[in-house]
């Protein structure tokens, strides 16, 4: 489990460009940073496909 | 945006996620539709994580919401993130989402973005289509990005931003008077040179509260801004509580707009905003919800809706008349005159919906555009030990000069720099 650390979109997008992260990878990283802080009590629902979702775009990236 | 990881405010509609609009009524309601802009953000390649909390019917500038309660702040736990984008705010400033999108009738972008250190933006209603999300004042309403940096919510505009046959309100964009699409980078573009050289500012100090710690960053800030060859002019607002006063629309016709949304949409047309008062269903601190039930069912027939007009058209000619008299590029004052507030109190019911010092409703009532930044930390009066709270800068501009503030507030980020951080 890693923290997310992004600063800015286009800080992920340079990442995902680079080949250091991936739309998928990210995603899993945030998605664990949601569970970890419920306590916080942010979010009433999380998206189940979020990570399919991810990855179809991954998909749609290498391919362009 | 592809890969961006955002969270969108429960007000917001999600195919096949749950979306309760804050309240408990709605507990087990599931879209079968995305709004306009969640479409466009899906197309974008945006990845939606999920749906953050909100009051109830987005009628409040803190959390307490039936549905979820109270959502803590992110840097200081006894406190609220504010309203009514509240779980946007905390997620994204404690690193859940990389962006969120809210939604602003009074403040509810601007308001949770001060109290956790982000960039909120309200844009002149219809820029972005309100398709899809309830609806709290049809006139005031609307989606808008709370990001870290004024660029990510400038990606999101230029996403989110334009004409939707869905809601007319859009029409707006045509206004603009360009008549060819904008570009695809085009609020992108207006920020990459911020420029504060030769800028006119007019500070409106009445708006400025008494909080040492607030005034403290606030004038910090207009010392680097003149710095930075700003030009500072003091103005005021002749009459200004009285014009809030007489432009607050929610008792005329929240009842009517809340009603209508939940009419049009066949999983919630056997509700209305009063039986859920009638029936308790709502969390107990919305006095809001409590005044507005008491509105006409039809503000048209109402004798008050008239003399509202009025007094928004006649509040919109008396700052215009300061923005031309000084030739303003944009208004500054601090978004709220407080921190955000510990949750003991909101629960306590320590203010109104109506004496709560939050500055974003001027901006809101105007109908026209704003976008606060984070200009800084500092120590609660009343709480000294407390952790140190983000304080934000709200830039006003006249109607459809996103452009103009988006420049103004990238210009401020870049000057505060690790300040605010």
């Amino acid at each position: 489990m890693s923290f997310p650390h992004y600063a800015s979109i286009a800080d992920l997008q340079h990442a995902i460009a680079a080949g250091k992260t991936t739309a998928k990878a990210a995603t899993k990283q945030y998605l664990e940073a949601i569970d970890r802080q419920k306590g916080l009590n942010a979010v009433t629902a999380v998206n189940p496909k979020a990570l399919e979702e991810a990855e179809a775009l991954d998909v749609r990236f290498v391919r362009t | 945006m592809h890969g961006l990881p955002i969270i969108i405010k429960d007000q917001i509609e999600t195919a096949g996620l749950p979306t309760a609009y804050g309240s408990k009524a709605c507990k087990d309601y599931t879209p079968s539709k995305d709004a306009t802009l969640v479409t466009r953000l899906r197309e974008a390649g945006a990845v939606i994580l999920g749906k953050s909390t909100m009051p109830d019917w987005a009628a409040s500038w803190f959390s307490t919401s039936s549905l979820s309660q109270t959502t803590k702040h992110p840097i200081d736990g006894s406190r609220d993130p504010g309203g009514s984008s509240s779980g946007s705010g905390t997620a994204v400033a404690a690193d859940m989402a990389l962006a969120a999108i809210g939604g602003d009738t009074g403040g509810s972008i601007r308001l949770p973005c001060s109290f956790c250190g982000l960039v909120g933006v309200r844009v002149t209603p219809g820029r972005i289509s309100r398709d899809g999300m309830s609806c709290l004042v049809a006139t005031q309403d609307t989606p808008g990005p709370m990001t870290k940096t004024v660029e990510d919510a400038a990606k999101i505009l230029d996403v989110l931003v334009g004409y939707d046959e869905a809601d007319d309100f859009t029409s707006i964009n045509a206004l603009t008077g360009r008549t060819s699409a904008p570009h695809k980078n085009h609020f992108q573009n207006a920020i990459k040179q911020p420029s504060l050289k030769g800028k006119r500012l007019g500070v409106l100090r009445q708006v400025f509260g008494t909080h040492t710690g607030i005034n403290s960053i606030l004038t910090q800030t207009l010392q680097d801004l003149e710095s930075a060859g700003c030009d500072l002019i003091d103005v005021e607002i002749p009459d200004l509580p009285h014009l809030l006063n007489h432009t607050s629309v929610y008792i005329l016709r929240s009842k009517s707009d809340i009603n209508n949304f939940l009419a049009s949409r066949e999983g919630l047309k056997h509700l209305t905003i009063e039986t859920l008062h009638a029936e308790g269903t709502y969390h107990k601190s919305l006095d809001l919800i409590n005044a507005l039930v008491k509105g006409p069912s039809n503000y048209h027939m109402s004798p008050h809706f008239g003399a509202a007009v009025e007094s928004i058209s006649h509040f919109q000619r008396t700052v215009a008349s300061l923005f031309a008299k000084f030739n303003l590029d944009a208004m500054v004052y601090p978004t709220c005159q407080v921190l955000a507030p510990k949750t003991k109190d909101v629960l306590e019911m320590r203010w109104s919906s109506l004496d709560f010092p939050t500055n974003t409703v001027i901006g809101s009532q105007l109908l026209w555009t704003a976008v606060s930044v984070p200009v800084g930390k500092c120590r609660d009066d009343e709480w000294p030990e407390d952790p140190e709270l983000p304080v934000g800068l709200e830039i006003l501009g006249v109607p459809l000069s996103e452009e103009r503030i988006l420049n103004l507030a990238a210009g401020v980020e870049a000057l505060v720099g690790g300040r605010a951080k």
